[in-house]
């Protein structure tokens, strides 16, 4: 496999431009620049995400490293105004982005973990969507915790 | 519509246009926004224009002279509040707000800069009241007022917690939450306003309190935790409801006896006040703190705010204590003396356990329990065994309203220094005035709302998340009842694993009660981890 470490920084840096144009075009400069993880979490989450999948993707294919890296992302981009495709596409960007750096080409083994990762990012998004239901029945259970509580006292169902 | 083509399926256009801000045009996405206020709660509040509406219909059937009562609701205010003149024509737009909201810095989305989000109305101002925006337009920045304008300022307007981090960094001082909450006004003079704030305004008005618990149904809350409290404790505390000549009167929010984890800082405030000996009364129609009149407009906020002073002069107290509401505070702080006050017949607070005199609420006559509280403990009145809350390793979130609107900091950080072991900052520009807000007040904390208040949260949760990984925080301590009904589900869907409680329950679970018996569990009936001798007095 061809070793892109001697592009790494412009491949990253590619991608995170162009997954930051999936914002409004007045948001993604501040996405991109601000450093400080704590007033810029969306920006620090793809900047930090994208280096581990890259690594990742050309390097190790930890598949854990990889759901990890991949669930921070995806955890923003589903409560956040895209669509399904628009959430999870931010990974197929690499492909294109590796075939204009590597002038051999994107090697197939590479190409494939790409598709694979894609699966994956679409995965997560689906188990955050159904995550969502959850959390608010149990939002709604526990506004009426104390009428429960008595109910349950009342029928000696104890504490 | 034909069904596209498998090729056009994989055309997925990752750019969103540049969108020109003038552009009103908004969508009504299921999980962004607020549904409308049942009629029957306008009706009852007597409000304008109730009716069956959803934002998502193309028809919000306004009356037929709507722009003429939003224009003179404009002139009206401008005219009575020279704060809201001034915040329409002083802004430079330097853009120091821009990057300060959690929801912008949370969705990304322009119009949630602050600058922004005011200039929708601004440029209303702008084509109506001043000379320049009449003659130039769009070049003056001004914006005529449609049907598409008034429809963005409901999903902008109510894109907003009325947190005011934002203004925190205006050079000017402009305080945008009060923007927001003139547009509030506007849109509720022709009936545009949520369910989440009219109904539990107008159960406040019918029974005193959101959930429109009558008295009776307090009263059993109230008896029910006094029942739970001696099998804890072996003790049973007085929990006075309604008694005239008290010393002193107690509001709380009403989640405090309704939900959790709130109901365990209920526990822990009965605790206290038996342990202090206070002379206190509760009130069945002051039986809440919460104001979402403030939500709404300044005539909601101060129908609202009238029963606690209504209460406090009928059962005769000399002051009243508040206990963990948040913007219970600013309405308190910020606005009472003008609504409702000077409170003259009530007398300034004086602690009757340490003889501490309140000055600071000399004219609300109100203190807040944390300032009760860490007096006593800095006087030594309480025995406390923080051991006890050993299990938690305790980061605090600064509510925004008792952080920003009363400069409440250091009082609920002292407690919790003396009621627990393990205690952790978060980082700085994320505490104190800079708090991050939960992403879900001024009535957003709606499930129907749900992927907008995740956004508007994270930052938050971004914060707790650095603690936890960093210092094993696995506990947030918050003196507010919005946070402790909304962070919770915060944290499961950013930060799973980590809980929720209001600063007084970590006092009962450490405080020592004289002739208790021998307690094993905490509150919430978990066994007490490595039991310590420990006392603090």
């Amino acid at each position: 496999m061809q070793d892109p470490a001697a592009r790494r920084d412009s491949i990253l840096g590619k991608w995170l431009e162009r997954t930051v144009a999936t914002y409004p075009p007045q948001t993604s400069g501040f996405l991109r620049n601000e450093k400080d993880r704590f007033r810029n979490p969306v920006g620090h989450t793809l900047q930090e995400g994208l280096a581990a999948l890259l690594d990742q993707i050309t390097g190790e294919m930890d598949t854990v490293r990889i759901r990890e890296a991949l669930g921070e992302i995806v955890r923003v981009r589903a409560v956040q105004d895209f669509t399904p495709g628009q959430a999870t596409g931010f990974v197929f960007l690499l492909r294109e982005i590796l075939g204009e750096e590597l002038p051999g080409g994107v090697p197939t083994a590479w190409q494939k973990r790409i598709d694979e990762t894609a699966l994956l990012a679409f995965e997560l998004f689906v188990k955050c969507r159904e995550e969502i239901t959850e959390i608010k029945a149990r939002e709604a259970q526990r506004s009426f915790y104390v009428r429960d509580r008595m109910r349950q006292r009342e029928r000696g169902e104890g504490t | 519509m034909a069904n596209p083509k498998p090729e056009e399926l994989t055309q997925i256009d990752y750019q969103p246009g540049r969108k020109d801000w003038m552009n009103p045009a908004v969508e009504f996405r299921k999980g962004v926004f607020c549904y409308s206020a049942a009629p029957k709660n306008l009706r009852y509040l007597g409000l304008p224009n109730p009716r069956e509406w959803q934002p998502f219909d193309k028809d919000w059937k306004l009356p037929a002279d709507w722009k003429r009562t939003i224009l003179e609701g404009m002139r009206e205010r401008l005219r009575k509040f020279r704060s809201f003149r001034l915040f329409m024509d002083i802004c430079v737009r330097c853009g120091a707000c821009a990057d300060k909201c959690h929801f912008y810095i949370g969705s990304g989305d322009p119009k949630n800069m602050p600058v922004l989000r005011a200039e929708l109305i601004r440029s209303v101002y702008r084509r109506y009241f001043t000379t320049a925006g009449r003659v130039l337009g769009r070049l003056a920045g001004a914006r005529e007022l449609t049907e598409d304008v008034l429809k963005e300022w409901f999903y902008y307007f109510y894109q907003c917690t009325e947190c005011r981090r934002c203004s925190v960094f205006c050079p000017y001082g402009i305080d945008t939450a009060e923007v927001t909450m003139i547009v509030r006004e506007l849109l509720n003079l022709v009936g545009c306003n949520i369910n989440w704030v009219v109904e539990p305004a107008a159960n406040c008005f019918r029974t005193g309190n959101h959930l429109g618990i009558q008295p009776h149904g307090f009263k059993d809350s109230i008896d029910f935790a006094v029942d739970e409290l001696e099998e804890i404790t072996g003790i049973r505390v007085e929990a006075p409801i309604n008694r005239k000549g008290a010393e002193i009167l107690f509001v709380v929010p009403s989640a405090d006896y309704f939900a959790t984890p709130h109901y365990f800082t209920l526990l822990g405030y009965l605790m206290l006040l038996h342990e202090a000996g206070l002379d206190y009364t509760f009130s069945a129609y002051a039986s809440e703190g919460g104001n979402f009149g403030l939500f709404q407009s300044h005539e909601m906020m101060k129908r609202l705010n009238a029963k606690i002073y209504a209460e406090a002069r009928r059962l005769g107290v000399k002051w009243i204590l508040g206990g963990e509401c948040g913007h219970m505070w600013r309405v308190i702080h910020q606005y009472m003396d003008t609504l409702n006050g000077p409170a003259d017949f009530l007398e300034v607070p004086v602690s009757p356990v340490t003889g501490t005199r309140f000055e600071h609420a000399r004219s609300t006559k109100m203190v807040h329990i944390c300032e009760f509280t860490s007096d006593l403990i800095r006087h030594g009145k309480l025995r406390l065994d923080p051991s006890r809350n050993n299990r938690w390793n305790v980061t605090f979130h600064d509510s925004c309203n008792p952080a920003r609107a009363m400069g409440l900091l250091e009082e609920p950080r002292y407690i919790l220094r003396n009621v627990c072991k393990n205690f952790h900052e978060m980082p700085e520009n994320t505490i104190r005035e800079q708090t991050f807000c939960c992403g879900s007040g001024a009535g957003l904390g709606t499930d129907e709302n749900f992927e907008m208040r995740m956004r508007g949260g994270l930052p938050r949760a971004n914060a707790v998340k650095y603690v936890r990984d960093k210092f094993g925080v696995n506990l947030v301590a918050c003196v507010c009842a919005i946070d402790k009904a909304t962070l919770p589900t915060l944290f499961e869907y950013w930060v799973p694993g980590m809980e929720v409680a209001g600063v007084h329950e970590l006092v009962g679970n450490a405080l020592l009660m004289k002739g208790e018996r021998e307690r094993t569990g905490d509150l919430r009936g978990e066994p007490f981890q490595e039991k310590e001798a420990s006392t603090h007095a």
